[in-house]
């Protein structure tokens, strides 16, 4: 059979962020394969919203769903503890979580998404979440994963900002001086490589627990943002657009199975060629 | 289906080098997932057997073979031309012939791979 390493049935994948756009999408690409999906998101009304959409599609016998705050470690353990009493093994954690800013206007006297005036709580917690909960998520789930022998596998969700720096002038509005133009904040660059290196640590740390550790890096996924933004943004990309949502779905598969068994401690990019030019 | 945009069905993957270690690895992976593959290699010899191998796990009419050096342009026109011929349209060009220097002790009195 051409596809039996892509094979999952009899594991199970932990996703946090599940209810976010690439989070459902991560789940199906696993359910796909055949693992169940224990889904993770700090809000309980999208959660099961992302539930009731994976339902319709695949067999709910095989999702499961916990509310849960990656930034609090109480709550990380909390989880891992129902699980493991209802006999639940993670075998794969997708670290997808994030506060993702969007770049809006903000008709403000000054732009807050700029360096100059980046405020220190928006730092706390886009850390917090984004990679900070990574790190607990790893240190529970993972610390699991290489206790029992079984090992496991962790996927981190960087971005194409793990490898560039972000071009504010996607974002730039003609209408604003330089001093209020909206900007991709300095979080995100510094979460999502933070991400890479986490992951190359956890790929060396587990390695003889039968851990793996990767990092995908998407490229923007188009999503019904505005025209412009979406035509400035297909011009720095070879391949002329963004992503399609289920366009990841078939690198999840593989690096959450054993097709990428000599595959550790990589970051996957895949960007349309946005990082080759 | 889980794993449709895996299938490779009705393409044809060209491999440079098909008769190696992993040239061989590669036609199977393509043949796995339902492609047509034309081995190329610069010996005769060893492109047979690697048909021969390749073939007891897989339809031996999706296996073509060609000889040819990659080096060589016009030797790799004449492929393609060949190809084009026989209605073939080479989808996947997976370029994997090298020459894989081996690190051997050598009794001589220079050592050939040092960089000097």
């Amino acid at each position: 059979m051409p596809f039996e390493k892509f094979d999952l049935a009899g594991k199970t994948g932990l996703i946090t962020g599940a209810a976010g756009l690439l989070g459902m999408e991560h789940a199906a690409a696993l359910l796909e394969s055949g693992a169940k999906v224990v889904l993770t998101d700090i809000d309980d009304v999208l959660l099961k919203a992302a539930y009731n959409r994976l339902a319709k599609n695949y067999d709910p016998v095989n999702i499961l769903m916990n509310v849960m705050d990656v930034s609090l470690l109480e709550n990380i353990r909390r989880v891992a503890e129902q699980l493991w009493q209802a006999n639940v093994r993670i075998d794969i954690l997708i670290n997808n979580a994030a506060i993702d800013p969007k770049v809006n206007d903000s008709n403000g006297v000054f732009e807050s998404s700029r360096l100059e005036n980046f405020p220190i709580d928006q730092w706390n917690l886009q850390v917090a979440v984004g990679l900070t909960g990574a790190f607990l998520c790893s240190q529970v789930f993972g610390a699991a994963m290489a206790k029992d022998g079984k090992g496991g596998i962790i996927l981190n969700i960087a971005s194409d900002l793990s490898v560039f720096s972000p071009d504010q002038r996607l974002y730039r509005k003609t209408e604003l001086p330089d001093d209020r133009q909206p900007v991709k904040p300095v979080t995100y660059s510094v979460i999502k490589t933070g991400l890479v290196g986490l992951t190359r640590y956890l790929a060396t740390y587990w390695a003889d627990r039968g851990v793996r550790s990767n990092a995908l890096s998407p490229g923007g996924v188009f999503n019904e943002q505005g025209e412009d933004f979406v035509n400035r943004l297909s011009s720095l990309i070879p391949l002329g657009r963004m992503a399609k949502r289920d366009e990841y779905r078939s690198a999840v598969q593989f690096l959450c199975s054993e097709a990428s068994s000599y595959t550790n401690g990589q970051n996957i990019i895949m960007d349309g060629g946005r990082s080759s030019w | 289906m889980a794993f449709e945009k895996f299938d490779l069905s009705s393409k044809t993957a060209l491999i440079t080098g098909s008769a190696g270690l992993l040239g061989i690895e590669h036609a199977e992976a393509l043949l796995e997932t339902g492609a047509n593959v034309v081995l190329t290699d610069i010996s005769q010899g060893s492109l047979t057997s690697a048909r021969i191998q390749i073939a007891q796990f897989f339809d031996i009419k999706k296996i073509i073979t060609m000889v040819r050096d990659v080096t060589q342009a016009a030797q790799v026109r004449e492929v393609a031309d060949k190809l084009i011929k026989d209605g073939y349209c080479i989808d996947i060009l997976i370029n994997n012939a090298a020459i894989d220097p081996k690190v051997m002790g050598k009794q001589g009195v220079v050592e050939t791979s040092r960089l000097e």
